[in-house]
């Protein structure tokens, strides 16, 4: 009291100032109040920063890789545009900034034939947001001068060096990648930049003069256009085509092709993800509501415990507008040490995070961490209304007090009951614990809710991780061990004999040992077949079609949507199969025909009929990775079908069948052998092939599942922790306000293990209706969102599993066991008659 | 096989056999110890000296419990009994003493009646042969009393009655001889209370009895009733020679007769026989007293709070 | 026969020049059925005596009997048995247990020792008391004089050996006073319990067989022996 004392004293001769000194006062009186709402203050903020910074940084970082391997960060362009487009486009208002590009064409030469490498022209702003702009060295301005990156200099073995010669050969193709001319033409080289590994394809780019020296197709220019900002790319684009007054339909005559850059997050969520936001949200709220539960709390307790304090100085004339601002006061002290502790931890933690998830993800060398202010400014801002927020009721408090009540005793979790209860049966422990968890419902309820979402959010993340398959994934690309092809091939430009895999080739391959079983898929371009088909009339009856056979170890491993194969029947020759686009999406309504339907394949040497015997699923495992379509007189697109026979029908149908590629299978133990030997073979310049292989596939693979697996253990480990705080806090809190009530209870005879009993009790109860919810949630999530995604997602399949749950609830169990026991031992220090006196 | 078979059997019913024995032989230890444990007790309480030892959860530690307060039951109830039988004796020499005296007298003014008959010895026989009667008929009432033989039969009564009833059947000793001493009593509106109106009259008439005995000449008694939320208090309020501190337990004490007040007649029961009375109805009563100044005799008697 | 016995009954609280002789060698004797008032000034250590004579706390020196049982000898745990078997309590501030209701604070002593309520005499209780009608409410629902109506009830349910009283009228207007103590009294005597009540309400303690008058420490004047 005398400390108190000294303080009215100065009390009445500055205002402003001695609320200050009060509040600094009661501060210094309550050291271990302080150190918990420190650290509550802290974890608040720390939780918050790294949030914040986790997920700015993530957004960045996404955002930025995105970017790179599609090679710009504008927002979007518009595409195939000549002249005349390309002027009425560019002066549109919503365009802020542009970049123009001019195709020319694609690099052949040899040294660069495993490479898609593109020659163009562009402006300098389209350079300088492509990635491009070169790091030695200037733009090209003479008709004979490049830029290019070190990698394209590496392959052709030119030296990181400014005016070295380079010669080129390339050809001038079309918007359908139709080859017009092949030029040689020596080269200055005026500047390179460093290679991006992310990046598709690899760039050249001349001078504007040369570009225009060359006789190009008419409509190849690109218009990349910024605008304010990156919500509604898409709509914004067709804004500007529409007012310009072309089409966006592709059947219309006057369609202009457009391109979102997809590395937009802003876009993305638009489209597909709003959970992402929402879950942010929901992630924000459970960290403040866990701040506002703990901080609350202390202050709550706190004010009660110093009730007589409060009645003293507002006996002596102090407003409670004053006892209101004393305990904002000594909040905002508390926070002025707790918020910038928890951003620098937050800060760091956050720091070290980023750069892990961005190694598993393999984008160490383009992550960004982000230093943006915005967020110490979220998380203070957060913080402090949470501080201010919590403190706010018991300022209340403190102001309502009056001198007389003072005295009284004040319970934190005044009890309010109204209803009688009918009970005359002895007292049961096990029914006092209920009861005494009831005392705050709300409370109870946010910890259970909170603990049993990260134990759901847990299983979830496990089930999702556990379910991660890349085989499905990778079995969409590649449904064999390998996939050997000529370069030609992966450079999507098959087209037939010269690129196809000899015989020589073949037998090679099935020597290796370990050797399984194998096929080739046979194709080429071959324009004298067609389907009869009545209804295009443009194309004289004639529907494209690109035909393919499949040896009989690749027609098992085709994935059939509707109806079934049969081997004999299909090789018997009357049947076909048809392919249905699987990347896009697997509507079958755009497939021309069904099973059961006819189709006469027809050509200069007559006409065969088949029954359609199957659907599949096409795509870059089983096509020539290159499809038609042709443009009739009324802008309708005619897509070429996909069919696919038995090679030895193929063969009677096709003359001269060329093998575009061939696939099989290698015994486990052996697929590192048979690796390097294919290596060694796509080493080899003069076979001019290359090789896919599952293995590398899967590798890559592994690190996004590692990904995955570590952003959902940190989501999980915070909620966790967040649950665990408000359990404990739970627990501190109901231990601190019965102080009193334990000591009378052990006055009338409670032994300490019954009040232990009786504690742990309370903490079992809380655990598990822990269970219990969160068992139920995660059955349901597991079985209908969890198990939905089978669908959604390429390589995931679903699996139940409770396994986290098995190995968490135990935990669980032990943590409500000892917690309340610990809690109580730490808190619970004074005699049973200091207890019963203190009428606090 | 068949042998193989057997041998495990055997081995299994070894097992057991010595598994059981062993449970058998450790209950066995542990029953006796518990009897011992009971027997120690039993002999500790033919003593008289049995305390508890072991305070636990276990059920001998309940059984010892109860055991102890059974047997303090026991050992109080004998103390009580030895002390119920010095009281008789004590009784029995009171009575005898009190007795005495009139009877004497009695026989003293026979002798001088028959030698001298005059009116002043046929009244002293009378006065004697009175105080004979009181004595004897008081000492009916409290023995029916404490053996239960007269049960108190408590139901709502308005104690306004009763305390017009005591007013009257006082007034003329009030107003005896010099004493002129003044009883005031206001009525305020009806006081229900739990009580046997017949028993209760007489405890309260002993007490004012009491309070009249005691007062001063000209003196003054006043007689108030105040209502609280379970109980009536009736405070019976004397300014007289008033009663010291290590005397007030002890007024209520059967023929406890103050050294003090040695020259007034009284026999000294009719406090003890109203204390008894307004305790077996629940009640009770409180003393206030300074001496030379006054008592009050504060009556509590519950209200029909059912 | 002795209920309660204490001999140089000391607590001393600090050291040296700081020492407080709370109490300083108290002598009592309490008889079974006995009424007694402790009676003191605040600071007098009449509380602490009584926290002594129930085990609330360790003392400096002496001992403390009930029943025979030397209550210092006994552990924390035994210490809190003996409590519940042999001493009830009642508090100024009432302290029921606000979870709880009447009737299951009533009872709370009885489960916590594990025994079936004996229903009869835990009625004769409700109804000695006029509590009969509140068995379900909770203690929120009651005034202050019902609340201590219920300790009181507590108290007695266990029949102690000794009922312990910390100022029981310490929170009540002067009226309610008169009828909790009057209840003590009238059930003290119907149950023939000993009491021993702490007070510095002087009217209150006329109401006790016996007053005992504390002073620093130690015990002045009034009968120490019955």
């Amino acid at each position: 009291m005398e400390r108190y004392l000294v303080v009215i004293y100065v009390a009445r001769v500055d205002n402003k100032r001695i609320i200050n000194r009060i509040a600094r006062a009661s501060l210094k009186n309550n050291k271990t109040r302080n150190s918990i709402a420190i650290i509550a203050i802290a974890l608040t903020t720390l939780l918050l920063t790294a949030l914040f910074t986790i997920g700015f940084g993530m957004k960045e970082s996404i955002e930025l890789q995105t970017m790179r391997s599609v090679g710009t960060t504008y927002h979007g362009e518009f595409k195939d545009l000549n002249e005349e487009k390309y002027e009425k486009l560019k002066s549109h208002p919503l365009i802020k900034e542009q970049g123009y590009r001019r195709m020319i064409g694609s690099v052949i030469n040899n040294e660069l034939r495993k490479e898609h490498v593109e020659i163009s022209y562009g402006d300098e702003n389209y350079i300088k947001r492509g990635f491009a702009y070169p790091t030695v060295g200037r733009l090209p301005i003479e008709k004979n001068e490049i830029i290019t990156n070190t990698k394209v200099l590496d392959l052709l073995g030119i030296p990181h060096k400014v005016g070295e010669k380079i010669h080129l050969k390339f050809y001038i193709h079309d918007t359908n990648s139709n080859e017009l001319e092949t030029i040689e033409k020596e080269f200055d080289l005026v500047g390179f930049y460093p290679v991006d590994p992310l990046m598709g394809a690899m760039r050249i780019f001349t001078s504007k003069e040369y570009a225009e020296s060359l006789n190009l197709p008419e409509s190849n220019i690109n218009l990349d256009v910024m605008f304010s900002n990156s919500f509604n790319i898409e709509k914004k684009l067709y804004t500007i085509i529409i007012e310009t007054g072309y089409s966006i339909f592709q059947q219309d005559p006057n369609y202009i092709a457009t391109g979102v850059n997809w590395g937009y997050m802003a876009e993305g969520f638009k489209n597909s993800d709003p959970t992402i936001v929402i879950g942010g949200i929901v992630l924000i709220l459970i960290i403040i509501l866990t701040g506002y539960l703990i901080i609350y709390n202390i202050f709550q307790i706190s004010v009660l415990r110093d009730i007589r304090f409060y009645g003293l100085l507002k006996t002596i004339g102090t407003t409670s507008k004053q006892l209101k601002k004393i305990i904002w006061r000594q909040a905002q002290l508390l926070s002025a040490i707790g918020i910038p502790l928890g951003i620098v931890l937050g800060y760091l933690i956050g720091n070290l995070l980023v750069p892990i998830i961005a190694k598993e993800f393999r984008l160490e060398d383009f992550i960004s961490i982000s230093f943006s202010p915005l967020i110490f400014l979220f998380a203070s801002a957060f913080s402090l209304a949470t501080v201010f927020i919590s403190s706010r009721k018991p300022g209340k408090s403190a102001g309502k007090v009056s001198p007389i009540e003072s005295i009284r005793i004040g319970d934190v979790d005044e009890l309010k009951y109204i209803k009688e209860k009918k009970n005359e049966n002895e007292v049961k422990l096990s029914k006092m614990a209920i009861s005494n968890l009831s005392r705050n419902k709300l409370r109870t309820i946010i910890v259970i809710l909170s603990m049993s979402i990260s134990l759901v959010l847990f299983n979830s993340i496990y089930t999702f991780t556990n379910g991660f398959n890349p085989e499905k994934y990778v079995n969409r690309f590649l449904s064999t061990d390998f996939n050997i092809g000529s370069d030609e091939y992966f450079k999507y430009q098959y087209k037939g004999h010269d690129e196809a895999i000899t015989t020589d080739i073949i037998n090679l391959l099935e020597s290796i040992e370990g050797f399984i079983n194998g096929g080739a898929i046979y194709y080429r371009d071959f324009d004298g077949i067609w389907i009869e088909d009545k209804n295009i009339l443009e194309l004289d009856g004639k529907a494209p079609l690109q035909l393919y056979g499949l040896d009989d170890f690749l027609i098992s491993k085709q994935q059939v949507i509707e109806g079934t194969i049969d081997m004999d029947k299909f090789k018997s020759g009357d049947y076909i199969i048809l392919g249905v686009n699987d990347e896009e999406d697997l509507n079958l309504e755009n497939a021309n025909y069904n099973v059961g339907d006819k189709i006469t394949l027809a050509t200069e040497n007559g006409s065969r009929q088949f029954e359609v015997m199957a659907l599949i699923t096409y795509g870059s495992k089983n096509s020539a990775r290159r499809y038609f379509s042709f443009k009739l007189a009324n802008g309708q697109l005619i897509k070429a079908q996909l069919l696919y026979l038995p090679s030895s029908i193929y063969e009677e149908i096709i003359e001269n069948p060329a093998k575009m590629v061939y696939k099989f299978d290698v015994e486990d133990e052996k697929i590192d052998d048979a690796e390097k030997i294919l290596k060694g073979i796509s080493e080899d310049p003069i076979l001019e092939l290359n090789y896919e292989s599952k293995q590398i596939l899967l590798e890559e693979l592994k690190g996004m599942k590692n990904m995955f697996i570590i952003v959902g253990g940190v989501l999980s480990f915070i909620i966790g922790i967040v649950g665990i705080i408000n359990f404990v806090n739970s627990i501190i809190t109901s231990i601190m306000v019965r102080k009193k009530e334990f000591a009378l209870l052990q006055c009338i005879g409670m032994t300490n293990r019954q009040l232990n009993s009786l504690l742990t009790k309370e903490g079992l109860i809380y655990t598990l209706s822990t269970i219990i919810t969160t068992s139920f949630f995660t059955l349901l999530i597991s079985i209908t969102i969890l198990k939905s995604f089978e669908r959604e997602i390429p390589f995931f399949t679903y699996k139940f599993t409770v396994f986290p749950l098995i190995i968490t609830f135990p935990i669980i169990i032990l943590l409500g066991y000892i917690v309340p026991i610990l809690v109580k031992k730490v808190l619970v220090k004074e005699s049973i008659v200091e207890r019963i006196r203190n009428n606090n | 096989m068949g042998d193989e078979a057997m041998s495990y059997l055997n081995y299994i019913f070894l097992g057991i056999a010595i598994i059981s024995l062993l449970y058998t032989t450790w209950r066995n230890i542990k029953i006796k110890k518990t009897l011992k444990k009971i027997d120690d007790m039993l002999d500790l309480a033919t003593t008289c000296k049995l305390s508890q030892e072991r305070f636990d959860e276990s059920m001998l530690s309940k059984v010892e419990s109860k055991f102890n307060r059974y047997l303090l039951g026991l050992a109080s109830s004998e103390i009580n009994l030895h002390q119920q039988k010095k009281n008789i004796e004590v009784l029995v020499s009171d009575i005898s003493h009190q007795i005495k005296t009139p009877i004497a007298n009695i026989s003293l003014y026979s002798e001088l009646l028959i030698e001298n008959p005059s009116e002043e010895y046929i009244n002293q026989i009378i006065f004697q042969t009175e105080k004979l009667k009181f004595l004897i008929q008081s000492l009916v009432k409290t023995s029916r009393l404490e053996n239960g033989i007269i049960k108190l039969i408590p139901s709502n009564n308005n104690i306004n009655v009763i305390i017009e009833s005591i007013i009257k059947s006082t007034e003329y000793k009030a107003k005896d001889k010099d004493k002129n001493i003044k009883i005031v009593y206001r009525e305020e509106g009806e006081h229900m209370a739990f009580f046997d109106p017949k028993w209760t009259e007489e405890a309260i008439y002993n007490i004012v009895d009491n309070s009249i005995k005691y007062s001063r000449d000209n003196g003054e008694i006043r007689i108030i009733v105040t209502e609280y939320p379970l109980f009536i208090r009736i405070d019976i309020i004397d300014n007289g020679i008033g009663i010291s501190e290590d005397e007030m337990t002890k007024i209520f004490k059967r023929f406890y007769r103050s050294e003090r007040v040695s020259a007034i007649e009284g026999v000294g029961i009719g406090l003890y026989l109203a204390r008894e009375i307004i305790q077996g109805e629940n009640g009770y009563i409180k003393v206030e007293s300074q001496v030379g100044k006054g008592s009050t005799f504060s009556i509590f008697l519950p209200k029909d709070y059912k | 026969m002795e209920t309660l016995k204490t001999a140089g009954l000391k607590k001393y609280y600090g050291e040296n020049k700081n020492l407080v002789k709370a109490l300083d060698g108290v002598d009592l004797s309490i008889k079974q059925g006995e009424f007694i008032a402790i009676v003191g000034k605040s600071g007098s250590g009449k509380s602490t005596l009584l926290h002594m004579l129930g085990g609330l706390d360790r003392l400096t020196d002496g001992v403390v009997e009930i029943d025979g049982t030397d209550i210092f000898k006994l552990k924390d745990d035994e210490l809190t048995i003996f409590r519940r078997r042999k001493i009830g309590f009642v508090f100024q501030a009432y302290n029921l247990v606000p979870v709880l209701n009447v009737y299951e604070n009533i009872t709370l002593p009885i489960a916590l020792d594990g025994n079936k309520v004996d229903k009869a005499y835990v009625d004769e209780i409700f109804k000695t008391l006029g509590i009969e009608d509140k068995k379900f409410k909770m203690p929120n629902q009651l005034s202050g004089g019902q609340q201590q109506r219920v300790a009181i009830g507590r108290a007695l349910a266990t029949k102690p050996s000794i009922i312990l009283a910390d100022e029981p009228t310490g929170n009540l207007d002067s009226k309610t006073s008169l009828d909790v103590m009057g209840l003590i009294k009238v059930s003290s005597h119907r149950f023939n319990q000993t009491v021993v009540m702490i007070t510095h309400n002087e009217e209150i303690a006329q109401m006790a067989d016996r007053v005992i008058r504390i002073e620093d420490g130690k015990i002045f004047g009034g009968d120490i022996c019955g």
